[in-house]
Formats: structure tokens, sequence, C-alpha cells
């Protein structure tokens, strides 16, 4: 039974690094991408343009996002590996342990949502305050 | 020319607040973290006349680069205006406190961050 768990575990772990791996990647893609076509611009030297100020924002909110996504499966990952470690050197606490990990992943878990919040920014209507 | 100094770690933020200010009569310096900008201020004979800073930076996020600003003599007076996706009230009252000037939630558009800088440095 406790070597089916680490397997399932070791396999979960795998699926959330190649997530890992991919974002990073999409991310970084994403990044060069814009970064390319503004200096597109640029070289042809065209001016202002809302739409494009509006995509570079929108690209930035989009890299962040996944950036916390990403830790938050970096913080599932070392979660899954406290938890299979203590799997093989404490297998008399398994209730305790799996409840550790229940709180580990719902932490990690929430701050995601929060970030998830903190960088989406206005949904509509535009907001400037002075104080 | 008024400097103005924009402060974010992520470099297609810096690209959009560049091509939304090209047209402006101003001087437009960009760093990608908090430590350089500090250390630009440092040496610069020239302070900035804005400071326009994001919230979300590693090492040092805006409200302790806002803490620094505040403890230096050339920038103790600086206006500095934050320019997030954060809307949290609590982040802006801490803002605030440390005597922030503003605050422009993302996704800004080109007029709406031109009319804000223009009412910091009355250029109109």
């Amino acid at each position: 039974m406790m070597e089916v768990n680490v397997e399932l575990l070791s396999s979960l772990e795998d699926v959330f690094e190649h997530i890992i791996d991919v974002q990073k990647d999409v991310e970084k893609r994403s990044k060069d991408s814009f970064l390319k076509i503004n200096e597109l611009l640029k070289e042809r030297e065209i001016g202002l343009d809302d739409r494009f100020v509006e995509a570079l924002q929108n690209q930035d909110i989009l890299s962040q996002q996944i950036n916390a996504t990403s830790e938050a499966m970096e913080g599932i990952v070392k979660s899954l590996r406290t938890y299979k470690k203590s799997l093989k050197e404490d297998s008399g606490n398994i209730s305790e342990n799996i409840t550790k990990l229940e709180q580990n992943l719902k932490r990690s878990l929430q701050e995601a949502k929060d970030k998830k919040s903190a960088f989406s920014g206005h949904s509509g209507e535009e907001e400037v305050e002075f104080f | 020319m008024p400097i103005v100094m924009f402060v974010d770690d992520s470099e297609t933020a810096l690209a959009s607040t560049k091509i939304a200010t090209q047209n402006m009569p101003i001087e437009i310096k960009q760093f990608l973290s908090a430590a350089e900008a500090l250390e630009d201020i440092g040496d610069a004979s020239a302070v900035p006349d804005l400071i326009i800073t994001d919230l979300n930076m590693p090492v040092m996020n805006g409200l302790e680069f806002l803490k620094e600003l505040r403890g230096i003599e050339a920038t103790k007076k600086t206006p500095v205006l934050m320019l997030t996706t954060e809307t949290k009230d609590e982040l802006k009252k801490q803002g605030k406190a440390l005597g922030l000037t503003g605050w422009i939630v993302k996704p800004f558009n080109p007029a709406q961050l031109q009319a804000a800088i223009n009412r910091v440095l009355r250029l109109e």
C-alpha cells in the first residue's frame, strides 16, 4: 500500500514539474514575442497605438498569472516530497502527515488565488486615485 | 525637460509605459528593479521629477522602494505614483501613509497615464 502511494505521489510530482516547465517556456516565448513586435514597431516608427499598449500590459498580467500558478505548483511539489519522505521515515503518523499535506495543498491554492486577484488589475473601469 | 522614472520588473510593462508617454515633453528613465533605480538616484546629479513604480516586484516591492525614497534627502518630496494590478484598499492606505501621490490600476490607457503625469508635473 505504501509503495503504491509513493509511486502515485511521484507521478503527480512529475506531472506538476512538466506543467511548470511548459508554463515557464510559454511565459518566456510570449514575452519575447511581444518585445520583438515592440522592436519592429519602433524600427518602423509606428507611433502610439492604444491597442498595442493594452496588449503589452495584458502580456505582463498573463505573465504574472502564469508565474503565480507555477509558484503554487512548486509549493505543491514540495509538499508532496515532504509527504513522501514522511511515508518512508515516519509511517506511524500517516494520518497526521496526510492532514499536514492537505493543509499545505490548501495553503498553496489559497496563495495562488490571492495572487490571481492581486495580479488581475481592474476589470473594466479605469482606476486612478490621487491622495 | 522633467525627468520621469519608471520602475517595473517586467520588460513588457516598461515597453508599454514608454510607448504611452513617447510624445510627452519628458525625459524617460526606466529600471527593472528598485535597487537599480536607487543606484541611479544616488549617482545622478538630476533627480527625477516624478517616479512611477510597480508594486509587486521581487526583492524590494513598490512600498519598500517608496519608504527608501522618503529616507533620501533628494527624493523626500518627489511625487511617486504606484502603477499596479493591485486594488486593495489596505495597500493604498500603506502607500498614502508613506506619502504616495497616487495609485493607477493596470491596465491603463495611454491618455489616462498621460493625464496623471500632466496633473502631477503640471505640464498643462
